[in-house]
């Protein structure tokens, strides 16, 4: 049985809710606007979905109206946001074992790649966002309408300028 | 290579190993909240642009004269084709394709701002056009009819239209400033999106 628009959008949430939940993040660092943001990634998905035709992949297209909402809220706002909440305030700690001190750690380290990628120019943060979900060169290069060559270039630049934030540049 | 390979699978690593799935309960809250929204912003447009028709429409009724009967005929024509051209393209922004890819997402969003900023000269216009209409009526009126300022009439001739003028004036400018300053936004967006495309020559 073909699944309607509703099966198709929870089935959407449980696959990608996490990645547009850490999109989210990297857009608006602070905690309030990050929910506030997830929300209304989920409803931009929400109305686009019964429109994907299958022109591109499923991921490619959920991934290309949340970043799309991202920019438009980042664009909307007065202010830049600042840089994330310091650490341990209002931090999600994934449930990543049954070792509290290895889901702190492992917490920790995600919330300081948050802070490096925020930092990032936006044609960078466009394509690391993409590739730290996982999505290859083809897909990324879809969901921005570059060519592969350009996601490449960009992630290099990408890399660098991550290495200096995270304070992981060779001396 | 590998190094570079390594660093980004601990990158990716570190970045999955957070973000946990949004609540999904308060989303029909949210829908209903933006659908309300979007109705009393189209009814307070619909109400002004009605009653800036109506006001014109009954001074023309009221007191016929040559010339401001015209002035009068073209300003409404004016305001009525803004109005339907305003919700016409209203319609078009609400289609707005959020899953075009993002190069062309950001030009088509920095038109739609292009657009709600003539919008916004055009209502100004007609404003203008509108007050040198009810002016010279507005004079001649309290002058025939001897009007005082607490009058019913007054209220409908003069304060509510007056009001009426002053809050579209208010209403577009914080419109225009909102505008300008996501354009601007979107500007610099899409400069940094041209600059960095960039060829592995210059990397």
């Amino acid at each position: 049985m073909a699944e309607d628009d509703s099966q198709r959008f929870e089935r959407v949430v449980r696959e990608y809710g996490a990645a547009l939940a850490r999109l989210a993040a990297a857009y608006a660092p602070e905690r309030a606007d990050r929910d506030d943001l997830s929300q209304e990634i989920l409803l931009a998905i929400w109305r686009a979905l019964p429109r994907f035709r299958g022109e591109s992949s499923e991921r490619t297209f959920v991934f290309r109206v949340a970043h799309n909402r991202g920019i438009t809220y980042r664009s909307r706002r007065r202010r830049l946001p600042s840089l994330p909440e310091e650490e341990g305030r209002g931090r999600e700690v994934p449930d990543a074992g049954p070792d509290p001190a290895a889901r702190l750690e492992r917490a920790r380290r995600h919330e300081r790649l948050v802070a490096a990628v925020s930092r990032l120019p936006d044609p960078q943060r466009l394509a690391v966002l993409l590739h730290l979900e996982g999505l290859s060169h083809r897909e990324i290069a879809v969901v921005q309408g570059i060519t592969e060559e350009n996601v490449a270039v960009r992630l290099a630049r990408a890399r660098k300028a991550l290495r200096l934030l995270l304070g992981e540049a060779e001396p | 290579m590998s190094e570079r390979r390594d660093e980004w699978e601990r990158w990716q690593e570190d970045w999955q190993g957070g973000g946990a799935t949004p609540d999904t309960r308060q989303l029909p809250v949210r829908l209903r909240r933006e659908r309300r929204r979007m109705l009393l912003a189209t009814a307070a447009e619909a109400a002004l642009a009605l009653a800036a028709c109506g006001g014109i429409a009954a001074a023309l009724v009221h007191t016929p004269h040559g010339f401001d009967s015209w002035w009068g005929i073209a300003v409404l024509v004016m305001l009525a084709g803004s109005w339907a051209i305003a919700t016409w393209q209203r319609r078009r922004v609400d289609g707005l394709s959020l899953a075009d890819a993002t190069e062309s997402f950001v030009e088509l969003a920095r038109r739609r701002c292009r657009r709600q900023l003539r919008a916004v000269r055009l209502a100004w216009l007609l404003a203008a056009l509108e007050l040198a209409f009810l002016v010279p009526w507005w004079i001649g009126g309290f002058r025939v009819h001897g009007l005082r300022p607490e009058s019913a009439l007054t209220w409908f001739a003069w304060w509510i239209p007056a009001a009426a003028i002053l809050g579209l004036f208010a209403g577009t400018l914080y419109v225009r400033r909102r505008v300008r300053a996501e354009l601007a936004q979107l500007d610099r967006l899409a400069a940094a999106l041209s600059a960095d495309r960039a060829t592995p020559d210059n990397l």
